[in-house]
């Protein structure tokens, strides 16, 4: 029983709660997510140490990429914990409207007049006198939930449709193919307009859209990978053994696949934070004056000339975590095979 | 149900006087067309492929039978309709008794804890991403033949046998050589104590220096615990030192079958000769007249009329060889043969 628990128990327990907490974000609000969050990742890191083994996990977390690591790990608590460490993101002060990045500001004043004099916009304001930084920090929320409500959403169908019509095969395969070739050959950002159009612009809007668009790669992908698997001699002998397809599913199917799904689960990421953007960008994303990274570079782009600092930051966060990611996702794919992690450590 | 198995049992052409071990599996009249279809939308069959025709058997408790033959002869998808991994065109299966092709849940589960198969390439049939353990406990973990507390105890039982220390159940299949990974996926047949284990070309893909080794295990392991082996192999050594009887196959058809000593002692069927010249001697400085086939195998989408081995037949004489399909006919002792000239002489 308690083996049951530690086993099946916690990871089904940890998956619930994350999706009643991306729920709660994209229903209730953001306010209400931090201190779940937090505990959240906490009890997660706790089981993959228990799970691992304590000396096992601190030899496969040394091996981590050290710098996308820590812009993940400072990109998940900035967006948890952003009302936490700056202020509101929709206060204005139209006076001091378009000021410059402060620190570069206060860096100037130092070297030309020998006056250390601290300005409050490290990231200066926009051209409503808000704060870029704090928008910034609050558009790393809109970011992280839509990416991973997004994602799971996504992956959640793919996977499933994926692993199954590759799996059992015949006329189920060909109906799922077909409405998959259906789906990729609608361009993403034109379903991404009609849903804005339809359901009107917002959050949830921007999620179902992204995932729409999503799920036919993962299908595809995962459907070719399962197929190839299948035909495996140690998925024969297992049928030989009496082994379910349940059972097949999970202990040879899944696992053989888990290290494309980590792939592309990190590539789709970028690709997620890049479609938010430009959904930001069109108009058919997150309504302002919510911010998000992509509405944040296109409410800079009248000012491009005058005000660059406007859409170079959330550009510059955009490279970074999307960077960031993908080098993750190519150590996780290591880590995930046994023969590539006992090779690697 | 006695009188039907000794029924099914005279039927069998082999040899039935000699049976003093009852018989684990009989097969009769087995067939296995595969459809060639041509069109992508209105798929009409144009032929088959006749890769198994009307093949009959009976492997023997403790013993061991082989199926012997060049690739393509039909010998593997025997095998692989007998694991039911392929659905049966015709004929019959019985296993102790019970027909396995129309067989319900009970009796499926019954023989796939009874019947078990180690595959040729020791690299694709063990799960990359389990550990030994897991992959030896599968077929006990998927019928649930036995309690969980005593798999263990099992595992490390049948790793001894095979030649493997307990520790072993701890590593990934990666760590080991192609030598005892084959022992692995033996231990892993072993481990629901089967009646039959089907070798499918157990040694072919090791080193000729650890097959000799592999070979003695199996016959060890046969002595030891009484379970007969389906021995299939294209290579006449392993076969003569493994086998107590054996079925000579040829374009989907049994040729020759009788006990080891009978063919290998007193080749009737002139494919046999043949196949029997072409193995190595066991001293080089052996002189022996070889007998060289003329011609490739023909095509089993077509083959030829009369018997299927006239064309190549280095001593088809007979007018009715070309006409004429023979069938197997008794020899004396278990012996048969299928072929005209053999009956004549």
């Amino acid at each position: 029983m308690v083996r049951f628990f530690v086993s099946r128990g916690v990871p089904i327990g940890l998956a619930f709660v994350l999706a009643v907490i991306v729920y709660r974000a994209i229903r209730v609000g953001f306010d209400s997510i931090g201190l779940p969050a937090v505990g959240w990742l906490i009890v997660l890191i706790v089981y993959l140490v228990g799970r691992v083994g304590f000396g096992n996990f601190f030899r496969v977390v040394k091996r981590a990429p050290k710098l996308p690591t820590l812009i993940i790990v400072a990109f998940i608590l900035t967006a948890i914990l952003a009302d936490k460490i700056t202020g509101s993101p929709y206060d204005q002060n139209i006076p001091n409207r378009l000021q410059p990045p402060g620190l570069m500001e206060t860096l100037k004043t130092a070297v030309r007049e020998q006056r250390f004099e601290l300005n409050e916009n490290w990231l200066g304001t926009d051209a409503l006198g808000r704060d870029v930084l704090t928008r910034l920090v609050h558009g790393a929320r809109v970011t992280l939930t839509v990416t991973i409500a997004a994602i799971m959403l996504g992956q959640g169908i793919g996977l499933t449709l994926g692993i199954t019509s590759g799996y059992f095969g015949g006329w189920y395969d060909k109906v799922v193919m077909r409405i998959v070739d259906g789906a990729m050959s609608i361009p993403g950002i034109f379903l991404a307009l009609l849903l804005a159009v339809v359901l009107g612009p917002s959050f949830q809007t921007v999620i179902i859209a992204i995932g729409l668009l999503l799920w036919s790669r993962f299908v595809r992908t995962l459907r070719a990978e399962t197929m190839k698997v299948k035909e495996a001699e140690f998925v024969k002998l297992a049928r030989v053994a009496g082994c379910s397809n349940w059972w097949i599913i999970r202990r040879h199917i899944f696992p053989n696949l888990v290290n494309l799904w980590a792939v592309l689960v990190s590539l789709e990421v970028g690709v997620t934070v890049i479609v938010e953007a430009t959904l930001g960008f069109l108009g058919a994303g997150v309504p302002p004056p919510t911010p998000s990274w992509g509405s944040l570079i296109s409410d800079g782009r009248q000012y491009v000339t005058s005000a660059w600092w406007l859409s170079f930051f959330p550009g510059m966060a955009i490279l970074l975590v999307v960077l960031s990611v993908n080098l993750f996702g190519d150590w996780l794919r290591d880590v995930l095979d046994p023969q590539m992690r006992q090779r690697a450590t | 149900m006695g009188t039907e198995v000794s029924t099914a049992g005279q039927d069998t052409k082999i040899g039935q006087s000699m049976a003093e071990t009852d018989a684990v599996l009989e097969v009769s009249n087995l067939k296995k067309y595969f459809p060639v279809t041509k069109g992508i939308i209105l798929r009409k069959t144009v032929g088959q492929v006749q890769a198994v025709d009307d093949v009959t058997f009976t492997v023997r408790r403790g013993q061991t039978f082989a199926l012997a033959g060049e690739s393509g002869c039909g010998k593997t998808t025997t095998s692989r309709v007998l694991l039911r991994l392929e659905d049966a065109t015709a004929g019959e299966v019985l296993f102790r008794g019970k027909d396995i092709l129309n067989a319900d849940k009970d009796l499926v589960k019954e023989y796939r804890r009874s019947v078990q198969a180690v595959f040729q390439d020791p690299y694709s049939s063990l799960e990359p991403r389990m550990r030994v353990g897991s992959i030896i406990s599968e077929p006990l973990m998927a019928t649930g033949a036995l309690p969980k507390k005593e798999i263990r105890v099992r595992v490390e039982e049948v790793l001894a046998q095979v030649g493997l220390s307990p520790d072993a159940a701890n590593r990934f299949p990666h760590e080991f050589s192609g030598g005892q990974r084959q022992r692995i996926a033996l231990a892993r047949s072993l481990a629901s104590s089967p009646d039959l284990i089907l070798l499918d070309e157990p040694v072919s893909a090791l080193d000729v220096s650890i097959r000799a080794q592999i070979l003695n295990l199996l016959k060890d392991l046969q002595d030891q615990l009484g379970v007969a082996y389906l021995l299939v192999a294209h290579d006449l050594a392993t076969v003569r030192h493994m086998c107590h009887s054996i079925a000579v196959m040829y374009l989907g058809r049994l040729v020759e079958t009788g006990s080891g000593e009978e063919v290998f002692g007193n080749p009737l069927h002139p494919y046999t000769k043949a196949l029997l010249s072409a193995a190595l001697p066991s001293h080089p400085r052996i002189q022996r007249a070889e007998i060289e086939l003329p011609g490739e195998v023909p095509s089993p989408l077509n083959p030829p009329k009369g018997c299927r081995f006239h064309p190549r037949c280095p001593v088809a004489v007979m007018p009715q060889c070309a006409e004429s399909l023979p069938e197997l006919e008794n020899h004396g002792g278990s012996h048969a043969v299928a072929c005209h000239l053999a009956r004549s002489a």
